[in-house]
């Protein structure tokens, strides 16, 4: 988290991300453009900017992949929420591969003619668009994304705007496949080409069904409802200390009860940051710690301590007859919160 | 997620639980990186036999004619050579305005098949020496072919594979531009052929069919050999 916009707030991690991401990617076009060397041997090779822009193009459908799957996988497996860290930087890595793709794409093949490269490659003599509009618009969407990827625009937007603009990755996804489907697939002859998209198609619907299935299982068990309304949440033994239990309302929002020791309080489970299960996280510092970007907040008032500025919804808490009740309604984000105690004799 | 787990936080040392865990799967999407790489590096086409010399610059001597594209007739009576300049386009106006001379030409040859191409990279020198004799068109009457049409600077060495979709858009430009279209086709003996395309009346090839290259057609016309070439004169192109 930042208290203020920069460009990048580098740390250790990201570093070594960044470096461990970019020696990946040259890893990939060295292993492409050398095999190629090796088995396309003079006069039958294969023209070395093609070769480049075609490592470029299949890193980026890779790396597309990649991203698309991180998020149903940390669904999946909490254990691999540490993936999401980072996934931005992937994103913007993604964009300028396939970028530097595009680039080579309308220079290489657009370029030296009679007409703007551009539009060479983009706009047939018939006045409609090839496979290679496929692509553009797919480049276009990343390049949206790659440039709303700072927190800035996430504060700007709203998280939940922010969100619907990043879904759109899902449309680039579509636009890809079927850019390759009629470009390369077409003058390809193996058959590995379209058995790899569809393991790739087939693997990313598995995941997103199967994470869809499971939050939608979790989130249809209804916790009992008193008469006056408060939400039955169970034991305060259910919850581990530094940790949360998170309970869907009959509203479908997410609250999560912390415990802190003895202390028990109910926040958003919805990070204002980036919308992140703050409920899967755990308490460090004495604040309520999101597990994908590290925002925290103050379990008794759901405010960023300062100089952070980010707050979140909380909810009222009681305990009856040993169980643990919270109040449906949300309190404005950054309401002061009074911490329940977990009665003595409770099994912890 | 155990309940004890660690969960990982940027700004904080990386539990030693999970180190393991992101070491294996760097190492999973490094393999899968890899993988992917050689595979599909492996799995590409052969673009076939056609190179473009640009380390070694060629001197041809021949007559040259301008109609329907630029060619030199080398002396030695060896195919016809297309001329063209730099880029996606014909030869400059200092080879063309040289049409029916004889002429020393330099620059660097694009072959597939022993069917060659002068990129000129100056302007050719005039010779006084007599005109080589032309041999007469042979007819070899009306084909249906079907093939892909293709730019003869591309095919033959410029760009590797210079044909198929991928390379659709730079075949219309080089076409657009003045290079010779052409086609590519594969007899029953395993023999490669090849013909530069024409309108009817023998000019350059129409416009209307620009939108057709790349894409696999069905071309008839009449078939005719002339200068080491064969020549087809499109009556229709059938998608």
């Amino acid at each position: 988290m930042s208290a203020r916009y920069r460009a990048v707030s580098w740390m250790p991690h990201k570093v070594r991300y960044d470096l461990v991401l970019g020696s990946l990617c040259v890893l990939f076009v060295a292993v492409f453009v050398g095999v190629s060397f090796v088995v396309n041997q003079p006069p039958n090779d294969i023209s070395p900017p093609i070769l480049i822009l075609r490592a470029l193009g299949t890193l980026a459908i890779v790396l597309l992949h990649v991203v698309l799957a991180i998020g149903p996988i940390a669904r999946l497996w909490p254990r691999t929420t540490f993936l999401l860290a980072n996934r931005r930087h992937l994103g913007v890595t993604l964009f300028l591969v396939a970028g530097l793709h595009a680039l080579i794409v309308y220079g290489f093949y657009g370029g030296f003619g009679v007409q703007n490269p551009i539009l060479a490659v983009l706009v047939r003599p018939d006045g409609g668009v090839g496979f290679e509009f496929l692509g553009f618009l797919a480049l276009l969407i990343l390049l949206m994304m790659a440039a709303t990827s700072h927190d800035f625009w996430l504060a700007f937007l709203g998280h939940r705007v922010w969100k619907a603009m990043h879904m759109t990755v899902y449309v680039a996804y579509v636009l890809v496949i079927a850019h390759v489907v009629m470009g390369v697939l077409k003058d390809e002859k193996s058959l590995l080409y379209p058995a790899l998209l569809a393991f790739g198609a087939v693997t990313l619907g598995a995941l997103h069904l199967t994470a869809g299935i499971r939050e939608r299982r979790r989130d249809a068990t209804t916790p009992t409802t008193a008469d006056d309304g408060w939400v039955d949440i169970g034991d305060a033994s259910d919850i581990p200390d530094k940790r949360a239990r998170v309970v869907c309302l009959g509203n479908g929002e997410r609250v999560a009860i912390f415990r802190d020791g003895a202390a028990l309080s109910a926040l958003s489970n919805v990070c204002a940051h980036q919308g992140g299960p703050l409920g899967e996280g755990e308490i460090m510092d004495g604040c309520a710690t999101c597990p994908w970007h590290g925002y925290q907040y103050e379990t008794h008032n759901g405010q960023s301590p300062p100089p952070f500025t980010e707050k979140i919804p909380t909810y009222e808490l009681r305990v009856r007859g040993g169980r643990v009740e919270v109040n449906p309604s949300a309190n404005a984000p950054g309401t002061p919160t009074t911490p329940v105690t977990i009665p003595e004799g409770t099994n912890t | 997620m155990s309940e004890r787990e660690p969960i990982y936080v940027l700004y904080r040392p990386l539990p030693a639980t999970l180190l393991t865990l992101v070491l294996a799967a760097v190492g999973a999407l490094a393999g899968l990186l890899a993988g992917t790489a050689a595979a599909t590096a492996l799995a590409q086409r052969d673009p076939g036999p056609a190179v473009w010399d640009t380390s070694n610059t060629a001197t041809l001597t021949g007559i040259i004619v301008a109609d329907p594209y630029p060619m030199l007739l080398p002396a030695d009576g060896s195919p016809g050579v297309i001329l063209m300049g730099v880029g996606k386009g014909g030869p400059p106006q200092s080879v063309l305005s040289m049409a029916g001379q004889t002429v020393e030409a330099t620059g660097y040859i694009l072959e597939r098949d022993g069917m060659r191409v002068l990129e000129v990279d100056s302007p050719p020198t005039e010779l006084s020496l007599p005109l080589p004799n032309r041999a007469a068109p042979v007819d070899h009457g009306t084909h249906a072919i079907a093939a892909e049409i293709l730019d003869t600077k591309c095919y033959l060495g410029a760009m590797k594979p210079g044909d198929g979709q991928g390379h659709k858009a730079c075949a219309i430009l080089c076409v657009a531009g003045g290079v010779p279209p052409m086609i590519a086709w594969t007899d029953d003996t395993g023999k490669n052929h090849y013909a530069l395309l024409t309108a009817p009346d023998g000019s350059p090839m129409p416009e209307q069919y620009h939108g057709l290259i790349a894409e696999p057609v069905k071309i008839e016309g009449r078939l005719t050999s002339r200068d080491g070439w064969l020549w087809m004169a499109i009556t229709n192109v059938a998608h």
